[in-house]
């Protein structure tokens, strides 16, 4: 199954593009590694992978406009790789349309993870799906048309805001979205000063539908970054 | 022989005063002694020629009754069109100052400067137009007329019999870059006038019988060419190199200044003498009594004696004294006056006082003093306010002097039954006017009670009694005496108290000011200095005031004070008046011109306070707002005491700020220390994990065949778990690096608890499940004020070292509580404690538990100690206790978030 999916990683770094070299084919996914920014977006076209995994450090382009490039034309999911500490180089990749990250230095199990959440989300991708009325996340449960939300069959009682916010987490179930992008949409402006609040709903939210708020199933938080809708195995 | 070279620095200081001079637009004054001189038409001329030259030259405004050979010089200049106004029905046409602003010439060409501007324009005057121009950096040539030069005035009413009300302060003149003087023989002129080139014939045949009368030009043409030569000297002496200056006898001119009308021309002729002699120019206002006795006119006059000398360079003292001779006296000798200006006062000599004139009796108290006397017929209309306002009568007067009497009366039957001698009852009256005088307001009580108390005497004491008669040939002696000591020693009292609660306003105010600077002094923040700098300002005007903070000219905060003399509403109310963007606009004009505006000025005249800018370091930091009405402004001295405080105000900020930076250059110095000894700290501390690292790694390369399977697993375990804790290492690097770029790298925000501590929970280096971590916050959603990353980076710290110091097993646990208006944020562990020697060099770089150790591989040394700087970074300290019954607990607060949420 996997034999067929094709992942580009744009890493300049010898040593650590071996470490996805292994970690990818311990999987048998496809993968070719560009050195700079240049010969991927070459490559990007020849190869038309699935998945790429961008390292926002590279010697010829800034890690961003890459994204830039890409997205005006293509919506194949992307990995970000940075180091901690660079959050706002994050934050300024996910709002520039990168699905999700990895902090050096990352385990290769956390690579594979986060690989397997972008393959899923193009499957959800599909334009049947987001027309659906109902979204369904493992026990989560979403009526778009009745505005009414279940968490393990029982229905759950959102303000508006809250509902709000679960609505634009499950409309991108597995993208990581930055506070500004989620101010935006709910509130319809993008305030720093705003993200004291998005955090006290996001945290109100989550105690009405997370068992364990403190281990979250269904609303991940991204420390100064933002959150993400994790996407749950169909049973 | 005496050293004339200039030191270094005082060319220094002239370099950079011509420098800022520079930065400032040159004024070019086309002067001339009558209209139809030509000086339009040389200033346009002058115009031409400089645009020729490159100059980016505009016409701001020429009069439109252009005649037709200036009209002609018009062409080929660009004119910035007039504003037009309507005021009361009419439309008048006024320079467009913002307009001209915004179009930044390098000269703009403006018309009569002695213009008066529509009342609805933002200066009373067209210098004012003139003088921001200039201070915006745009060269000005301008015209005007000798007569309407202010120190003239009187000269020119006097050659002409012609009133000129429209008049420019004198240092216009004696300021402005150069003065071109637009001659033309009288004759000439006169000429021009019949040909019609200068009026319509009609009013020309008019004009040439009053006002160019030949021996009228003749006489202003004298003044002009002397008035330009006058000014050409005073700019000389400006230049001059200061020590040659200094070296001659300075002169130093004084006059008086009083409310009367004519008071103004001896203000102006003292502003010549002192301007021909190129002295110091000082103006003493002798305040007696109360001020607010004094009718409205002459205060409005009195405030605009003190504004015109002011303009004509002077500088206005203010003394308490009834004497107005010894004041001026007095002052003269001690600052050192050589010539003194006065009125001649046409009070006639009073027999008790036989030099009532003050200028006979100044020649008594300074001999030796040269005194100027100028004719100043109309003095006498003055008393008469004053005298009138003596007589005002009071009922409560006559109530007080009901009792006092009744009890003289008392007292006096009771003397008279015990026998004592009239004299004694006399005594008692006396002392009844006496007491009556401290007590009563108005002189002419004074003269009443004495009368009363006289006629009481006579109807109760003397023989036969109950009558106004009297027998005795002595009483009406008696009497006479009696009233006489009445009246004197009541207006002797009178005086003492006047000048008592003169002394006690004065000194009151004196107070302020004192207080002002030690309160100032202990203030500690932005806010502090402006709350009391403000509250000292209301408490002196006894108005309401109002301070707007400024931010690269914009308001960015204001903050009202109310004054306690008038009720809240009232004060509401008041407040209300700032709130408007007239109010507004004047307040960023303020700023952005660094000049005071407002009530009493001339610039926004209609403005519903006063406005002065608020200066530190030449920036302007903010703008007080007093609320004046026009017919109540600030007295003289209270301005001048204003201008101290609003000092005093400048120098608190300016040493805040330098202390502020102080602080910071010290912060920064700890924080450099502290990365200084991280750095040596590190090298050590890498070479241990790197060691093994590298080690361990070429053991598998080399020899990996001849190690079994579990030796192996060994060793990758040991590779891994070195490279987790090089991680943290980096960690704690980076957030040195972050302290180390100084408070703006540190991001402060309202951060939920919750998420941090399992942020950190995830980061921890070794959590080899060995140990049971558990996290407790109390209550939901509880913030605190944080940079994210560096309080995660204490908790891992903490956490790591509970790990690396308690065995397997242990307990650790994270709680998070609220205490008031702060989060306390825990990590309690059950394992043996820390020693009590060594909690006291706990937080001391370098410092490791090596006694209870768990692994003996590295000492961290720096976690503690950085996790410290963190926190204080944020205001807090952290803390360590013991644990009941073992373990210890590492505890710090923050900053409770707040945070609203408005759904």
């Amino acid at each position: 199954m996997s034999m067929n999916k094709r992942i580009l990683v744009i890493e300049d770094d010898v040593a650590i593009g071996n470490l996805f070299k292994m970690a990818l084919s311990t999987q048998y996914y496809e993968y070719e590694i560009a050195l700079d920014g240049k010969s991927a977006l070459q490559k990007l076209l020849s190869m038309q992978p699935d998945v790429i995994i961008l390292d926002l450090g590279l010697p010829d382009m800034d890690g961003v406009d890459v994204i830039n490039k890409i997205r005006s034309w293509s919506q194949t999911p992307i990995i970000v790789v940075s180091a901690r500490g660079e959050e706002h180089d994050k934050i300024l990749a996910l709002d520039a349309g990168a699905d999700d990250y990895v902090t050096k230095p990352f385990s290769v199990d956390e690579l594979l993870a986060r690989i397997r959440v972008a393959f899923r989300r193009i499957s959800n991708d599909s334009p049947l799906d987001k027309d659906q009325p109902i979204f369904v996340n493992g026990d989560l449960k979403i009526d778009y048309l009745a505005n009414t939300v279940h968490i393990r069959g029982e229905e759950v009682h959102l303000t508006p805001i809250e509902y709000k916010l679960l609505v634009v987490l499950a409309k991108h179930v597995g993208k990581v979205l930055t506070h500004n992008f989620l101010l935006k949409e709910v509130w319809q402006q993008a305030l720093q000063s705003d993200v004291p609040s998005l955090r006290v709903f996001m945290a109100t939210l989550r105690k009405k539908i997370e068992e364990n708020p403190a281990n979250p199933e269904y609303i991940q938080t991204h420390i100064r970054v933002g959150y993400r809708m994790l996407r749950h195995e169909d049973e | 022989m005496e050293d004339k070279r200039p030191s270094p620095e005082a060319i220094l200081a002239k370099i950079k005063q011509q420098e800022k001079k520079a930065e400032v637009g040159k004024l070019k004054v086309f002067l001339g002694y009558a209209a139809g001189v030509g000086k339009t038409y040389s200033m346009l001329d002058a115009a031409h020629q400089v645009k020729k030259l490159g100059m980016d030259v505009v016409v701001g405004y020429v009069e439109p009754h252009a005649r037709p050979e200036t009209a002609a010089l018009l062409e080929g200049l660009e004119l910035i069109s007039t504003k037009k106004i309507i005021y009361k029905g009419k439309t008048f046409e006024e320079l467009d100052i913002d307009a001209v602003l915004e179009r930044k010439p390098d000269l703009v060409l403006i018309d009569e400067l002695a213009h008066t501007n529509v009342p609805t324009m933002r200066h009373l005057k067209r210098f004012g137009d003139v003088q921001e121009l200039l201070a915006k950096g745009i060269h000005v040539y301008t015209t005007v007329n000798i007569q309407h030069i202010e120190s003239l005035h009187d000269l020119v009413e006097e050659i002409t019999d012609v009133k000129v009300h429209e008049r420019i302060p004198d240092y216009l003149i004696d300021n402005a870059a150069q003065i071109k003087l637009v001659d033309i023989a009288p004759d000439d002129l006169i000429q021009r006038l019949k040909e019609g080139k200068i009026y319509h014939s009609e009013q020309a045949e008019k004009a040439m019988h009053h006002f160019f009368r030949r021996s009228n030009l003749v006489a202003l043409r004298e003044i002009a060419l002397r008035r330009t030569a006058d000014t050409i000297d005073h700019q000389k002496m400006d230049e001059d190199d200061p020590l040659y200056s200094k070296a001659q006898v300075e002169d130093h001119i004084l006059v008086g200044i009083s409310s009367s009308p004519t008071n103004a021309k001896v203000i102006r002729t003292a502003a010549r003498l002192a301007q021909a002699l190129h002295g110091k120019f000082t103006a003493l206002y002798v305040q007696r009594k109360k001020m607010n006795d004094e009718s409205e006119a002459n205060s409005e006059r009195l405030q605009q004696h003190i504004k015109l000398t002011e303009q004509l360079g002077g500088h206005v003292v203010t003394v308490q004294e009834e004497d107005v001779a010894a004041a001026l006296a007095n002052y003269a000798q001690m600052s050192g006056v050589t010539k003194l200006v006065i009125g001649r006062t046409s009070t006639k000599k009073q027999w008790w006082r036989p030099n009532s004139k003050i200028g006979d009796r100044l020649n008594d108290f300074v001999p030796n003093l040269a005194m100027y006397i100028v004719p100043d017929q109309e003095n006498e209309a003055i008393r008469i306010p004053e005298i009138r306002d003596q007589l005002k009568f009071d009922w409560m007067d006559l109530l007080k002097m009901f009792i006092v009497f009744g009890l003289a009366s008392l007292i006096g039957l009771f003397f008279s039954t015990i026998g004592m001698s009239e004299a004694n009852i006399i005594t008692i009256y006396i002392l009844g006017v006496l007491v009556l005088a401290m007590w009563s307001t108005g002189w002419v009580f004074s003269i009443i009670s004495s009368l009363v108390a006289v006629l009481i005497f006579n109807f109760i004491f003397t023989e036969p009694r109950l009558s106004f008669e009297a027998y005795n040939r002595d009483y009406p002696m008696t009497f006479l005496i009696m009233f006489i000591s009445g009246i004197i020693t009541s207006s002797l009292t009178k005086k003492v108290k006047e000048q008592a609660i003169g002394a006690v306003r004065k000194s009151y105010r004196m107070e302020v000011l004192l207080e002002t600077n030690r309160k100032l002094q202990h203030a500690k923040s932005f806010e502090e200095i402006i709350t009391e700098g403000m509250s000292q300002i209301v408490k002196l005007v006894e108005k309401p005031a109002i301070f707007f903070e400024m931010g690269d000219q914009l308001i960015v905060n204001t903050l009202f004070f109310p004054t306690d003399v008038i009720t809240n509403s009232k004060n509401k109310e008041m407040a209300a008046l700032f709130d408007n963007a007239n109010e507004r606009a004047v307040v960023t004009w303020v700023a952005s011109n660094k000049q005071s505006a407002g009530v009493s000025t001339d610039t926004f005249p209609g403005a519903k306070a006063y406005y002065l800018p608020f200066l530190s370091d030449d920036n302007v930091k903010g703008v007080v707002g007093i609320l004046l009405s026009k017919e109540t402004p600030l007295p003289a001295f209270e301005r001048n005491i204003l201008h101290a405080i609003m000092n005093e105000f400048s120098f608190a900020l300016d040493k805040w700020y330098l202390q502020k930076s102080n602080e910071k250059v010290t912060r920064e110095a700890e924080i450099e220390q502290m990365r200084a000894n991280f750095l040596r700290a590190i090298s050590h501390d890498l070479r241990t994990p790197l060691t093994s690292i590298s080690g361990n790694a070429d053991m598998l390369l080399t020899r990996g065949e001849r190690i079994d399977e579990t030796q192996k697993k060994q060793l990758y375990h040991d590779i891994y778990s070195n490279s987790k804790w090089l991680v943290q290492m980096v960690e704690n690097l980076l957030a040195v690096s972050k302290l180390d770029d100084g408070q703006l790298a540190i991001e402060m925000q309202p951060e939920l608890i919750e998420d941090i501590l399992q942020e950190a929970l995830m980061h921890v280096a070794r959590n080899e499940n060995t140990h049971h971590i558990h996290c407790h916050v109390e209550p939901d959603l509880l913030f605190a004020e944080m940079d994210a990353r560096l309080i995660i980076q204490v908790i891992i710290n903490i956490i790591d070292n509970a790990l690396t110091y308690t065995p397997a097993g242990s307990e650790i646990i994270l709680t998070a509580k609220e205490i008031g208006d702060h989060v306390q944020v825990s990590i309690i562990d059950n394992g043996p404690g820390i020693d009590d020697t060594l909690k006291l060099r706990l937080f001391e770089p370098f410092t490791t538990g090596k006694i209870y150790r768990s692994d003996s591989r590295r000492g961290l040394g720096l976690g503690l100690a950085l996790c410290q700087t963190i926190l204080k970074v944020h205001g807090s300290e952290l803390t360590v206790a013991d644990h009941d019954p073992t373990g210890c607990i590492f505890s710090f607060v923050l900053k409770k978030g707040v945070v609203d949420v408005d759904e």
